[in-house]
Formats: structure tokens, C-alpha cells, sequence
């Protein structure tokens, strides 16, 4: 990997476990229990890529928190989750451990305030270190593909992602999803030359 | 009302009083610009009486630094929030007939106040409760069934478990159907019936079979003298004894009292005789313990075979064994005698 897409990453990590900092302890606030949110690997793909890697989502069928943003580069947000894994967050966080594998229409609103807290936080972040704000639309859930996820529109743009994945820590549980950005075309060169810009890379 | 009158508010929100959710408007402050119609239904408080005071004054949870975190980013026009049923089950408590409050499903947006160049937080609540119940219904319906569904695989698992003991009781009851109780071996029954298809079974592949019938020599005075459960011990091992002398192919079985029945099959006259001879003298030339006393038995065996005698039907051969062994009693026991039509010839 270049140098220069590692100081990239590097920077895209840090902003990511910023908002993410910022989501657990908005989480938290609203909980019993503790939740703890990290980042163990982040990485910038081509939507190929990120197709042909699907496979590592562990499940054909994923559960989802869609959110479109708007700004110095445009996209959608997604938190992904395979379907289980998600009710079982659901069920962890309500404290009613009693129908850890239900997802269901209440269930999945949750999942929506959990996406809205998260994502929020994290392109607040960005938008906060660029100094740049982001419009963001409600949280929408969707379950399905993952391809179809990926392409709920037909527009020829090819965007780049970013693919952070997220580990959610309870106290009994630890749930893995994933957080990704879809930046429309030439969005990514907007936020590489803005992270320059604001995080100019060392030596 | 540094953004918004009071009057104003309710001029400009005045379409959210025909919405079937409900609607309030807050003012950066946290005081409470507009209430729409669904909530003063709701919560039976009237939005003249509302307008103009602090939200938490009559809902004082949403005074909480969760809520307040969350609520001012709004009036910085930052994205949407959502508070969720099952995380806030209400956000603004509103009783149903019977006293359950609705749950909730509440998402707050920032409202542009071009003007003043700032934002208001519109909330809008959506009542989620049928949806509640019905999942909950759903759910309960969904554990009878499941509990049912349980319940009927244990019954079939109990049901196999007692299928397969009626097998295993069926089999030991056919098993016992078919042997004599006190040596084991095979019963009069069942030895006609290995009789018959041991018999065809050589005609039809042409082989011989042999039959021996073995009758104890004065048997009744063992009994007499030494008491029926010596008896009954001189029968097991006599049982024993033929058990080990013949073939796994050979069917031994109780006759009679004191009369055992042996099938050879494959075996012509001449095999016949050396197996018979051999059992005559293991029982013979071995006494039986009794009393720190040696007591002596010896045997008489009758022997007839399908190609030597040429029996027409099963139960000829047997007759023609039976002969032969009337004959040895005649000819003064302990001995083999073959059958023969004219008498017998002594071994």
C-alpha cells in the first residue's frame, strides 16, 4: 500500500473511532448497560471490491441502516449486520435477552436509532475535522443482498468505500457489523485532498 | 419568542393538526412553540396550555442530559434523531383506556427558520402500539405453537421408545415361544418346524439330513433317587454337553420329558453315527456330582437319515429315528442303533 493511502486510512480510522467514541457514549447515556465501540480494520475499496468480498460477511442475507448524506462529497452510510447478529445487538442493548433472534418490525426501529446514533456521529465527525457539514436523511432499514444493498439505484456512478468493521462489546456479548461509506464518484479525491488539507501527513 | 411567536407558530405548523401523529415544535430554548390536535388528544393537555413553557416542565425526563444531548443538535440543523420504542418506550406518556401508555416510535428533524436563520426541532411521534401488540400476539401464538410442536416430538420420541420395547418384548416373547424353559434349547414345537424346512431344504438341495433322538436310560429312577432338581441338573448338562459337541448348523431341542431331538443337517449316516457315539459317550463316560457322589447316566440314540432311509415325509424320519431308538432300548440301552427296516443294526 502506498504511503500516502496509509496516512489516508490512518486519518479515516482515527475519524471513525471519533464518532464512534461519540456514539458509545450517547449509547451509554440511554442504557444500562455499557457498550463499547472499536474499529479493528478499516479499509478503502472499489465497489468490485467490495463485491467480490462479500463472502466475508459471513451471510448472503444482511440486515441494514441506511443513511444518505450530503456535503463536500455525497453518498450513503450503511451499517450492516447479518440478521441474527443484529437482533441479538437489539436484544443486548434492550436488556431482554428472552428473543435474542426475533427481528421484527419494533425490533428493527431500534436497529434505526442505533444506525441513526452511529452513522450520525461518524459523519458528524468527518464533517466536524474537515470543517465541512454533511445534510443527512433519516435512517432507513433494509434487509437483503448484499448487492442489492449496494445498488438500491441504477446510477452509472461507480462510488469508492470505505469498509469499517465495527465491533459492538457488551457485557456478554460481542456483535461485529460493518460500517460503510458509498462516496459517489470523485467524492473520495474531495475527502483525500480535504484530509490533506486539514491532516497534512508527516515528514 | 426570540424565533417564532406563539401565534405565528400555530399559523405556519397549523397543517400538523390534521395529521394522524403526533407533532410538537420546540424552540431552541426547549420551550414548546406548537402542539398539534393528535397530541392534545393523546395527552389530554391542550396546546394553549403548553405553548410558551419549557418541555420538561410537565415531561421532565426529556430535561435529561440523553435527551437534551441529543435533542440540541437539532437547532444547530443537524441530521435527524430517532428514539426508538423499545430503548424510550414513550417520549411524550400518553395513557390509552385502561391505562397502558402508547408506545412510540419518535423521530425529531430540524425545521429551517429562514428568517432568523435558525433551526426549531419538530418532533414527530408515531404510535406504535398495535404494531406492539401484535407482534407480542404474534410471538405468544408463535410459543404455543412451538411449545405444541415440542410436545408432539416428545410424544413421537415416547412413542418410538415404546415401539422398539414392544419389538424387543415381541422378540422375547417369540424367542421364549419357541425354547424350553429349564435347558434352553429349542421346544418340541419349533424343532417340527426346523423338521419340516430342514427336510425340504435337503431334497431340494440334494443333501442329506440326519435326525437323532436321545432318550436318558432310566431317567425315572434318577428322579426317584436322587430327587427331581438333580433331575433337572442331569437335563442342562446333558443339554450342555450335546451343545458343545455339535455344529452352529445343527438344531438340538427338548423332545420330550427326558428326549432330545437332534436335526444334522448335510450329514449322511456314517457322520451321523460318529456324532451320535461321541455324544453317547460324553455323557456316558462323564458322571454327574451329586452328594460328593459320582452318579452315572448313559444315553440311547436312535438314528435315521434321508438318503440312507428314504423317509417320504418329515415326520417319517422322525418316526424312523424313534424306531431305531426303541430298538437301542430293546437292544439293552447305552448304545446308537441306525434305523432298519427289518430291526435295526446295533453301533
Amino acid at each position: 500500500m502506498p504511503a500516502d493511502s496509509r496516512f489516508h486510512l490512518d486519518a479515516l480510522r482515527e475519524m471513525v473511532i471519533t464518532g464512534l467514541g461519540q456514539a458509545a457514549s450517547s449509547l451509554n447515556m440511554m442504557l444500562d448497560s455499557t457498550v463499547e465501540l472499536d474499529v479493528p480494520s478499516i479499509a478503502m475499496l472499489t465497489r468490485e471490491e467490495l463485491l467480490n468480498g462479500r463472502n466475508s460477511f459471513g451471510n448472503p442475507h444482511l440486515s441494514c441502516v441506511q443513511v444518505a448524506f450530503c456535503g463536500p462529497f455525497s453518498g450513503r452510510a450503511l451499517l450492516t449486520f447479518p440478521p441474527l447478529s443484529a437482533a441479538r445487538l437489539v436484544a443486548a442493548l434492550v436488556g431482554d435477552q428472552t428473543h435474542p433472534s426475533d427481528l421484527n418490525a419494533v425490533t428493527t426501529d431500534t436497529l434505526s436509532e442505533i444506525g441513526n446514533i452511529l452513522l450520525n456521529c461518524v459523519i458528524g465527525t468527518i464533517g466536524n475535522i474537515l470543517a465541512e457539514p454533511f445534510e443527512l436523511s433519516l435512517p432507513h432499514y433494509l434487509e437483503g443482498k448484499f448487492e442489492d444493498l449496494l445498488q438500491p439505484d441504477s446510477r452509472p456512478a461507480t462510488p469508492t468505500a470505505l469498509l469499517a468493521l465495527t465491533r459492538f462489546r457488551t457485557d456478554d456479548h460481542q456483535i461485529e457489523g460493518n460500517i460503510i461509506l458509498l462516496v459517489e464518484l470523485g467524492g473520495f479525491n474531495a475527502l483525500l485532498s480535504l484530509l490533506e488539507y486539514s491532516h497534512p501527513p508527516q515528514g | 419568542m426570540d424565533n417564532l411567536t406563539i401565534s405565528k407558530a400555530a399559523d405556519r405548523f397549523a397543517l400538523l393538526d390534521h395529521s394522524p401523529i403526533g407533532h410538537f415544535v420546540l424552540n431552541r430554548d426547549f420551550t414548546v412553540l406548537f402542539w398539534n390536535k393528535c397530541l392534545e388528544a393523546w395527552t389530554g393537555i391542550r396546546r394553549g396550555q403548553i405553548v410558551g413553557e419549557s418541555i420538561s416542565v410537565r415531561f421532565p425526563h426529556l430535561g435529561e442530559e440523553k435527551y437534551v444531548s441529543r435533542i440540541k443538535s437539532t437547532f444547530g440543523g443537524g441530521p435527524p434523531t430517532i428514539f426508538s420504542s423499545q430503548l424510550h418506550k414513550q417520549i411524550i406518556p400518553a395513557p390509552l383506556p385502561g391505562g397502558k401508555l402508547r408506545f412510540q416510535y419518535t423521530i425529531v428533524t430540524a425545521l429551517p427558520e429562514p428568517a432568523n436563520d435558525c433551526y426549531h426541532a419538530l418532533f414527530s411521534i408515531q404510535d406504535v402500539t398495535s404494531l406492539t401488540e401484535a407482534i407480542d400476539n404474534n410471538r405468544v401464538v408463535l410459543q404455543k405453537a412451538l411449545a405444541e410442536m415440542e410436545e408432539r416430538r416428545k410424544v413421537e420420541a415416547e412413542l418410538v421408545k415404546y415401539t422398539e420395547e414392544l419389538k424387543r418384548l415381541n422378540r422375547a416373547l417369540k424367542e421364549r415361544s419357541i425354547r424350553d424353559g429349564l435347558t434352553g434349547l429349542f421346544n418340541h414345537r419349533y424343532f417340527y418346524y426346523v423338521l419340516r424346512r430342514d427336510f425340504l431344504l435337503s431334497i431340494r438341495n440334494r443333501e442329506d439330513l440326519a435326525c437323532l433322538l436321545l432318550d436318558l436310560d432310566h431317567f425315572k429312577e434318577i428322579n426317584d433317587n436322587h430327587g427331581h432338581p438333580f433331575g433337572d441338573k442331569v437335563l442342562k448338562n446333558v443339554a450342555a454337553r450335546i451343545g458343545r459337541i455339535v455344529r452352529e448348523t445343527d438344531v438340538v431341542s427338548r423332545y420330550g420329558g427326558e428326549e432330545f431331538a437332534i436335526l444334522l443337517p448335510g450329514t449322511d449316516l456314517a457322520g451321523a453315527l460318529v456324532a451320535a457315539e461321541k455324544i453317547r459317550t460324553r455323557i456316558g463316560n462323564r458322571p454327574f456330582g451329586h452328594d460328593s457322589r459320582d452318579i452315572r447316566v448313559t444315553v440311547s440314540i436312535g438314528i435315521a437319515t434321508c438318503k440312507e432311509h428314504r423317509p417320504p415325509k418329515p415326520e417319517d424320519l422322525l418316526a424312523f429315528a424313534d424306531k431305531a431308538l426303541y430298538a437301542a432300548k430293546a437292544s439293552g440301552r447305552n448304545c446308537v442303533v441306525a434305523y432298519a427296516p427289518e430291526g435295526g443294526k446295533s453301533n
